[in-house]
């Protein structure tokens, strides 16, 4: 077997069959369950229960008037002479004062219901009390009319108007995936880089195979191990999606995929996967300067806060996909695998600038595995002094 | 044939690790590099295995130039020592094995015998950090040497090891010696060197000092050591012609001599004195003839 596949595989395994792999795969796949069963859950949970009958005791007046509008506002509360249940209703001049005894914890809907039908009684009486009729009263609550016209063609693409909710859904998701596979992941590589350093165990190494076929296969196998998971959560997430009953849910918010959806599913996957190549190829070059593992977290800092600044900009402008920010953020190559597909679900993004940003990904993963490569070839040898004199070091020679 | 290394020079910026070396080690050959604390050996040896670019001169292994084809053929065992702590040996091992292009069964096979061979079999399937020092290195120089290669370059493989390890150690690169393996090593001890090698080269600050066979080397060196042990009032050969240099330590004398003929004289005056236990001539050992080179520059 050639040695770059040899790498591949051996690391591949290793990763795969780790402890720490397997349960944070089992965990997160759980939690996908559970997450779609979420409605099951939460009832199981809640116990107070609604309440069936209730016993007014008020002067009858009240009583009668509350009587005819319970039925509004709950089907299930009947009123009966010995409920367990009671209500109590005393007027002074202007206003109502109740208080109600139930045996169980009273239930946030029957609640409602009770407070609604005693603000329509208390309206009720005002209005009697004063001679108001209801249509003087319908009138008081007309809205006024506000109709906002815009003459500018830009303003109204920065708004809500044309974007699709499903197509939102997907990058929400696709962008919690990007962030959290990246920095989970670079720390991996940085990790087993720096270790493989400290340990002094890649003096062996290089002397067998090239530094070169070393990284980039160690780098693969570790894509290929997020890859995996990846698609175990996908496969795990729709297999959820299809036995629980949340389908229904989805189906109440009205979201409906449109003709640019597949698109912008593939446009996601493609910038997934060169976002990972080029953090990732980024955290090897961060590994490779570290010499002792304390240096490590340092070390990937820069990493993180590029990562959280691509991650933010992109969650931040979800709902304004055309502002200037998120246009010239789109073409810094470290914000560009989460910026650009954001600018997808725009209407107004044109398919070549999605090209441009697929060319500047291209590009600077080329630009980072060359210098990765050079510099970890420079610095596996350099074991001794803080990170700044490997640096110096390595770009003295 | 063999490994040729010709002008070799190697600059860090201003500092000069190696300085325009040039020396033979014949295919079969046991040769020693001997060098104080940054004399340059690791930095040649990296060199050789191509881990580091010279800045100029030629390394051949066979007449070939060597790169990452050849290095399946090649062994070493790096003065900086360690294996990834969390691996099992065998993992470590046969994984290192594995890049030598050797086959899963075959390492392991390999890696069986030479834990027997070292006294350690039980170590097997144990995590490389929890093994001792000595163990770790054991594993190591296993490690190095498993795919069976033509040449070996060990770096300082005695440093570190109690005598009985020394012996085993010595035992199993005296094996793989008469098994056909061109061995360089490096080391500080004298007597090792002197033990193993045919030849060696004396490194001083990237500098090559001497090099050559040992027994050419000693041959070459006209000062001798003369050691008479009696019990006579000897200080006046401090100033007799010829001699260099004068200890005394009880009732041994030692003196360094220029020249062989001066010990016939001092044989000639001293033995009308009496009797004496013993009167030798030696070749140097060569721990004097490093700590005179090294100490000269």
């Amino acid at each position: 077997m050639n040695k770059f596949l040899m790498i591949l595989v051996s690391a591949y395994m290793q990763k795969v069959k780790a402890k720490a792999y397997i349960f944070t795969t089992l965990i997160s796949v759980a939690l996908i369950f559970l997450g779609f069963n979420f409605n099951i859950i939460i009832d199981m949970f809640n116990k107070s229960e609604e309440i069936n009958t209730i016993t007014v005791q008020a002067e009858p007046k009240l009583k009668v008037g509350f009587e005819t509008l319970l039925p509004n506002n709950s089907e299930t509360i009947k009123i009966t002479e010995d409920s367990s249940n009671t209500l109590i209703i005393e007027r002074d001049q202007h206003t109502l004062h109740s208080e109600v005894n139930t045996e169980a914890e009273l239930s946030s809907d029957d609640k409602n219901a009770i407070q609604n039908t005693l603000d329509q009684l208390h309206q009720t009486l005002v209005m009697q009390e004063n001679n108001i009729t209801p249509e003087a009263i319908a009138e008081l609550n007309t809205k006024t009319d506000l109709i906002v016209k815009t003459t500018s063609e830009e303003a109204s693409q920065d708004g809500l108007g044309d974007i699709n909710p499903a197509n939102m859904v997907i990058m929400y998701v696709t962008l919690m995936l990007m962030f959290f596979i990246i920095i989970g992941y670079a720390g991996q590589v940085a990790n087993d880089i720096a270790q493989e350093k400290s340990s002094r165990v890649i003096e062996m190494i290089v002397s067998s195979v090239s530094p070169t076929t070393h990284l980039v296969a160690k780098v693969s196998a570790i894509i290929l191990s997020a890859l995996t998971q990846i698609l175990i959560f996908l496969i795990s997430g729709y297999i959820a999606f299809k036995t629980s009953n949340i389908n229904e849910a989805v189906k109440a918010f009205d979201l409906k995929f449109s003709s640019d959806t597949i698109p912008i599913i593939i446009i996601c996957i493609i910038y997934l996967l060169l976002g990972l190549l080029l953090y990732l190829s980024l955290a090897a070059m961060l590994g490779s300067f570290v010499s002792r593992m304390e240096d490590l977290q340092q070390s990937i800092m820069p990493l993180s806060f590029l990562s959280i600044g691509g991650f933010y900009i992109a969650m931040f402008s979800i709902a304004t996909p055309g502002t200037l920010l998120v246009k010239s953020a789109s073409y810094f190559p470290f914000f560009t695998p989460y910026v650009m597909p954001l600018r997808m679900i725009d209407p107004d993004t044109t398919m070549s600038e999605q090209y441009i940003g697929i060319v500047i990904m291209t590009i600077s993963i080329v630009l980072i595995i060359w210098l990765t490569t050079y510099i970890y070839k420079r610095s596996i040898l350099l074991t001794e002094g803080s990170m700044v004199k490997s640096i110096k070091k390595i770009f003295n020679k | 044939m063999g490994l040729s290394i010709k002008n070799l020079t190697m600059r860090f910026n201003e500092h000069t690790a190696v300085d325009d070396l040039s020396l033979h080690v014949e295919q079969g050959e046991m040769y020693g590099f001997l060098g104080g604390n940054g004399a340059g050996k690791t930095t040649t040896f990296r060199m050789i295995l191509n881990l580091l670019k010279p800045t100029s001169g030629s390394i051949t292994w066979n007449d070939k130039h060597i790169n990452y084809d050849v290095t399946d053929m090649i062994g070493y065992l790096p003065e900086d020592r360690g294996l990834h702590p969390k691996l099992t040996v065998e993992e470590q091992v046969t994984y290192l094995g594995r890049l030598k292009g050797m086959s899963q069964k075959d390492s392991k096979d390999a890696l069986k015998y030479w834990l027997k061979r070292f006294d350690v079999s039980e170590n097997f399937s144990k995590k490389i950090g929890s093994l001792s020092k000595g163990n770790q290195q054991k594993i190591q120089l296993i490690a190095s040497i498993i795919h069976n290669p033509k040449l070996i370059i060990l770096d300082e493989p005695f440093s570190g090891l109690d005598p009985v390890n020394v012996e085993l150690l010595k035992e199993a690169v005296k094996e793989l010696n008469k098994n056909g393996a061109t061995i360089i090593f490096s080391s500080h001890r004298m007597e090792h060197v002197e033990e193993l090698c045919e030849s060696i080269c004396i490194l001083n600050k990237g500098k090559q000092v001497l090099s050559g066979k040992i027994s050419d080397i000693k041959r070459s060196y006209k000062e001798k050591r003369m050691t008479i042990v009696g019990n006579y009032d000897l200080a006046f050969l401090e100033n007799a012609p010829g001699v260099l240099e004068y200890t005394k330590m009880n009732e041994t004398v030692i003196l360094k001599i220029a020249e062989e003929s001066y010990a016939k004289d001092i044989y000639e005056t001293i033995s009308s004195l009496g009797y004496f236990k013993k009167i030798s001539v030696e070749d140097p050992t060569l721990n004097e003839i490093f700590i005179e080179k090294v100490g000269k520059n």
